[in-house]
């Protein structure tokens, strides 16, 4: 057993003096990262009770009830920031990846203190998978918000839309590592190929809006 | 797996292909054009959809005979309910919107609809909560019909009454035993499908948008409705939906490019 609220202590007040001594983005990444591990300790918290509750194994927790936890606790304070601060893309973007690389890093620490850190490949592909799998998601919703700020149509429907497809990849890819073998190797794929087409996507985009200024 | 399993999940595949094809053009057309909300609600729907498919071919591969609870694909569904509603609510111009008429129908029919759910699968909670999309949706859809009259009074009078029929029949089935049962089950599923095709093919004579997305709509309370060999037939039919409902938003968009 571990406390993760120590680790959590532990990592989280470095960040909090680094705060008082940054300006702008770098203070802005930094708080998102810090909100990033209190929303995933929030999420364990939420996920234990659920799964005393409902009486799921945490293979079944895990594939069912936790990615919905875990992508709508993240999804609040980006949408906090969305309404309160109203920032341009670039910002909310930072601040997305901000809290989903500060959800990855808490929950690989607390992972790699429960279960140890001996074997490098395992380590290598948990950070590469979930760490890669926290960050996508968060991306790709702000990408989905972004667009339905620029057309106006900043609807519930929207909203829910978006976030929805981050809690469908992030249950599919826990599916798929459930079990091991094949499926567990494309499970570990998933998150990487999924970054590359945003980053195809978001590249695309602004070559187009490039050539249309032009 | 049994092959009714297996054939589940090679249609599930060809959907997720179809799916896939649908996305790359209209994410193209996103990224030209970034005034097209009908375009962007459809292609956002479609990504839903396309999740949900591919969550339930690995989860039918990986744990072959386990009984799916509340599962992501539904919150997928879901999703691309309300977004395929938004897309739709782009469309429509209509300035008397409440109609109570269409609106009473649209919240018994659904209602009724989401009480066989939950005799079916006994899933209070679920039915409720996932079925309320079903509500948008079909309002969307009956007064995008009512706007365009592309159909004559007495085929609206018979698209009104076939699916209360069919609710009927159902309710019977659950309700009578022997023989009448056998009646009421052949009856409803006769009516389902015949509905199906005929909406089917009106939709594709007529390309009217509104009638591919209420083809779309009737695949889905079929699939939802059927189990064996009758669900893969309403999931045949949900592919070529898919397919036609993309085929109608492209032309629309097109249209609206004219103007």
């Amino acid at each position: 057993m571990i406390y993760a609220e120590n680790v959590f202590i532990c990592i989280a007040v470095p960040l909090l003096i680094a705060i008082l001594f940054t300006k702008n983005s770098a203070r802005r990444m930094t708080t998102s990262v810090l909100t990033g591990m209190l929303v995933c300790l929030l999420s364990a918290y939420i996920g234990g009770f659920l799964q005393l509750a409902s009486r799921y194994s945490s293979d079944d927790m895990s594939i069912f009830l936790s990615p919905i936890v875990e992508e709508f606790m993240k999804f609040l304070p980006l949408l906090f920031c969305l309404y309160i601060f109203e920032p341009t893309y670039d910002e909310l973007r930072l601040t997305a990846v901000g809290i989903g690389a500060g959800f990855a890093t808490f929950e690989n620490c607390c992972f790699i203190l429960t279960s140890g850190a001996q074997n490098l490949g395992y380590v290598l592909i948990r950070g590469s998978a979930v760490g890669v799998m926290h960050v996508v998601t968060m991306v790709a919703i702000v990408a989905g918000l972004h667009l339905l700020k620029t057309y106006k149509v900043f609807s519930f429907s929207g909203v829910t839309g978006a976030l929805a497809l981050s809690v469908t990849f992030h249950s599919l890819y826990n599916l798929l590592v459930s079990k091991p073998g094949v499926s567990s190797y494309i499970g570990y794929i998933l998150p990487m190929l999924f970054a590359l087409v945003l980053y195809l996507l978001n590249h695309l985009s602004k070559e187009f809006d490039e050539d249309q200024q032009a | 797996m049994t092959l009714e399993t297996k054939l589940s999940v090679f249609l599930n595949i060809i959907l997720s292909a179809v799916l896939i094809a649908v996305l790359i053009p209209s994410i193209k057309m996103i990224i030209k054009d970034r005034k097209r909300f009908l375009v962007l609600f459809f292609t956002m729907a479609s990504m839903s959809y396309l999740l949900s498919a591919l969550y339930w071919v690995a989860y039918e591969v990986i744990r072959p005979g386990t009984r799916m609870p509340f599962a992501a694909d539904e919150i997928a569904d879901c999703a691309m309910i309300l977004l395929l509603s938004a897309s739709l609510e782009t469309l429509l111009h209509d300035k008397k919107k409440k109609i109570p008429g269409e609106l009473i129908f649209t919240f018994i029919y659904i209602c009724a609809n989401i009480a066989l759910w939950i005799a079916w699968s006994g899933e209070w909670v679920q039915d409720i909560v996932f079925g309320l999309p079903y509500f948008y949706f079909l309002w969307m859809i009956i007064r995008g019909i009512r706007e365009s009259k592309v159909l004559k009074k007495p085929e609206l009078i018979a698209c009104i009454l076939t699916p209360v029929l069919i609710v009927g029949f159902q309710t019977a089935n659950l309700l009578t035993s022997g023989n009448l049962q056998n009646i009421s089950d052949l009856m409803a599923y006769s009516f389902m499908y015949f509905f199906m095709a005929w909406i089917g093919i009106k939709s594709i004579k007529s390309g009217n948008i509104y009638l591919r997305y209420a083809f779309f709509f009737w695949t889905l309370i079929a699939m939802y409705s059927c189990s064996g060999y009758l669900y893969l037939v309403a999931t045949s039919s949900n592919i070529l939906a898919v397919l036609l409902v993309y085929l109608a938003v492209k032309k629309e968009t097109l249209i609206n490019d004219i103007r």
